[in-house]
């Protein structure tokens, strides 16, 4: 525990100089508000509507074809660390594991799911 | 690592269920959208077959194996349960191409996504290790979530999937957090290790093949070795003082994740809105066999990693727990059901109650006198609710059409005499599922009620309360049979009061003639399926047998027995 004070230090220093520096702003600094002023920061386009809007269902589609692709690199990359390692038997799985997926892509492509229309 | 070549035969039953599956999504893929998809239902029922022949016969029989390093178990008790999971899944996959044409749902995933959840249902029940467990749990679950919702375009359907899911998800953040808290107490997640951290002594298997345990119990070693820290184990294994409560909390969730699955009172909420509007065969499905897997996979759970003296029935022993779930399910099961109009409403609270006698013969195997033995009345009981659910939904699916479905007892109306071999099926059934011989409901409940018992005629104290639990699974039973015979009531004595379609379909009515006929021969000649059930439960891989005998020479760890209740 005792080696890790040193950062406890940091942050209860980090901490103190932060919160003096908005207090000082706070009471010292001058304040003229208007009306852009007061209105949210929206990297300068004008902010409206509601942000619950109805999404289109085609994003949850992509989303389901990215965690896929996502799943085989998570699972692909350790695997080619250590292809050598695991040689035919390694190999073998890799590649069931790959014609699953491979599955997977097929069925959704014939369901329609990668048009976007 | 271990042996390659067996860990690829001990998954092939899972492979082939998996490999199936796939094959009829690309079927389904590959066809003109208006073609007729009932041939895939015979594609699911060979598949099924298949999985089940390939589990009986290229895996070794009579011995128990670990595979893929300890994660799975290979046995008597996972082979006899594959078999249940297909049969249940073929005849599913039988009586839905009527209904789903029907009902405007005629599509191939409704097979595929059978097959899948049959897949995860395999591998739960063989699961050795609790994330494997969990893993296979999500795979059976996911694709029955889909399911209960398969016809989407009704409303009831997919308030049914969308509860079922919700619920679902909840019970698996539980046992999420149950498997978390096991592991903090005990460093692993393999069961058998968990069953020696939590007894303090080495878990001796099962009386069967002396080389196969010795492998076994060699497995459970390096497992233990591998995942926790040895010292970690030691502490534990005296029951140390810090971890105990860690180690309760945890099992205690897992508990309650597996009531929910199992739908045992006060965690059965969501089955009757689930089982009133999900699609009547996938009801079937859900009531029989994914009860049945949940069913399996704890009993395997309880007699692996819990079944040390101090954790079934000691201070803070798993039985109190059963014994009140199982009273409560029973209770509250039966009397419900009475008053129910609708049929599908009826039978989830027959299930629920069924639940709870199966529970009965947990609180046996837990009780200071039980042991793990005294299970194979549950397989034997599961295998007769299984069938004889899945026949009496498919009777409610063959009978009901596409805006006229068959819910609620008037529609059962003088169909006794329309059809004459259905109305006779669904009268077996009803007499299976009220426990009335000659059916295979009568047996499987006498002898869940027989091992209750015979535990407590080996005396112990609170004795006495496992025989108010018989007599009141008894009386209650008796006042079951009410709502099944009112069934029969309305097929037989009342008059038609509606047109009945004429049922083209005859694959469901073959199902259904199977249910019937299987019903009637498993009560009539029980015994080939009693001793497999027992052999199954014998061999059962890793189980913490003999840690009563052992402990009976050193003093118990609590005078025990059910104090709580008591």
């Amino acid at each position: 525990m005792i080696d890790h004070i040193a950062i406890l230090i940091i942050f209860i220093f980090a901490s103190i100089l932060g919160a003096t520096v908005v207090a000082l702003s706070v009471f010292f600094g001058p304040k003229n508000p208007n009306r852009w002023k007061k209105t949210v920061y929206e990297s300068g386009s004008e902010p409206f509507g509601d942000s619950r809007l109805k999404l289109d269902i085609k994003f949850y589609m992509i989303a389901i074809s990215f965690i896929m692709f996502d799943v085989e690199a998570v699972f692909l990359i350790p695997w080619a660390v250590v292809a050598k390692k695991y040689g035919l038997y390694g190999f073998a799985v890799a590649f069931v594991f790959i014609t699953i997926l491979a599955i997977g892509l097929v069925y959704e492509w014939g369901r329609g799911g990668l048009e976007w229309d | 690592m271990g042996n390659p070549a067996f860990d690829i035969l001990s998954i092939l039953p899972f492979a082939v269920a998996c490999s199936f599956g796939m094959l009829i999504l690309l079927l389904e893929v590959f066809q003109r959208q208006t073609a007729s998809r009932s041939y895939l239902a015979g594609i699911a029922v060979v598949g099924f077959l298949l999985t089940a022949f390939v589990s009986g016969s290229f895996l070794p029989t009579g011995t128990a194996r670990a595979t893929f390093g300890g994660m799975a178990w290979i046995d008597g008790y996972t082979q006899i349960f594959t078999s249940l999971f297909c049969l249940a899944g073929a005849l599913t996959a039988m009586i839905a191409p009527r209904y789903l044409q029907e009902h405007g749902a005629d599509r191939g995933e409704f097979y595929a996504l059978l097959l899948f959840s049959v897949a995860g249902m395999i591998m739960m029940v063989a699961a050795a290790d609790l994330v494997v467990f969990f893993v296979a749990l999500e795979i059976m679950s996911i694709a029955v979530y889909a399911l209960a919702a398969y016809t989407r375009r009704s409303k009831l359907s997919s308030e049914a999937g969308f509860k079922y899911f919700v619920l679902g998800a909840f019970a698996s953040a539980i046992l999420l957090y149950g498997i978390a808290l096991v592991y903090g107490a005990t460093g692993t997640t393999n069961l058998a290790a968990i069953g020696q951290a939590f007894g303090g002594d080495v878990a001796r298997g099962a009386t069967g093949d002396a080389a196969a345990m010795s492998t076994l119990a060699q497995n459970a070693i390096v497992a233990a070795a591998r995942g926790a820290d040895v010292s970690v184990a030691a502490v534990i294994g005296n029951t140390g003082a810090g971890a105990v409560p860690l180690a309760i909390l945890g099992a205690t969730l897992i508990l309650i994740a597996f009531s929910f699955k199992i739908a045992a009172v006060p965690f059965h909420m969501w089955a009757p809105d689930a089982y009133t509007g999900a699609p009547t065969p996938v009801v079937g499905f859900m009531a029989a066999a994914v009860k049945a897997a949940g069913v399996a996979a704890l009993f395997r759970v309880v007699s692996v990693a819990l079944f040390s003296d101090s954790f079934r029935g000691g201070e803070y022993g798993w039985v109190q727990i059963f014994f009140a779930l199982a009273l409560l399910s029973m209770v509250v099961g039966n009397l419900v059901a009475l008053v129910q109009g609708n049929i599908k409403r009826m039978l989830a609270y027959s299930s629920v109650a069924h639940a709870g006698y199966m529970l009965v013969a947990f609180t046996a195997v837990g009780f200071r006198g039980g042991d793990i033995s005294m299970g194979s009345g549950l397989v034997f009981y599961l295998f007769a609710y299984t069938i004889a659910t899945i026949g009496a939904f498919g009777v409610l699916s063959w009978l009901g059409s596409r805006g006229m479905p068959c819910d609620n007892f008037e529609d059962l109306d003088g169909v006794g005499y329309r059809y004459p071999w259905i109305g006779l099926a669904m009268s077996i059934f009803m007499l299976s599922a009220a426990g009335i011989p000659p059916a295979a409901g009568f047996i499987g409940k006498f002898l869940v009620f027989k091992s209750a018992v015979a535990a407590s005629a080996a005396g112990g104290p609170g004795s006495g309360l496992l025989i108010f639990l018989v007599v009141t699974g008894i009386l209650v039973s008796v006042a079951g049979v009410y709502y099944y015979l009112r069934v029969i009531v309305h097929l037989y004595m009342k008059k038609a009061t509606r047109e009945v379609p004429e049922m083209p379909y005859g694959a469901a009515r073959w199902a259904i003639v199977i249910c019937a006929v299987l019903t009637l021969a498993l009560g009539v000649l029980p015994g080939k399926l009693v001793n497999s059930s027992e052999q199954a439960v014998g061999q059962m891989a890793g189980r913490a047998d003999g840690v009563y005998q052992q402990s009976a020479e050193a003093p118990l760890p609590t005078p025990g027995g059910i104090r709580l209740i008591r």
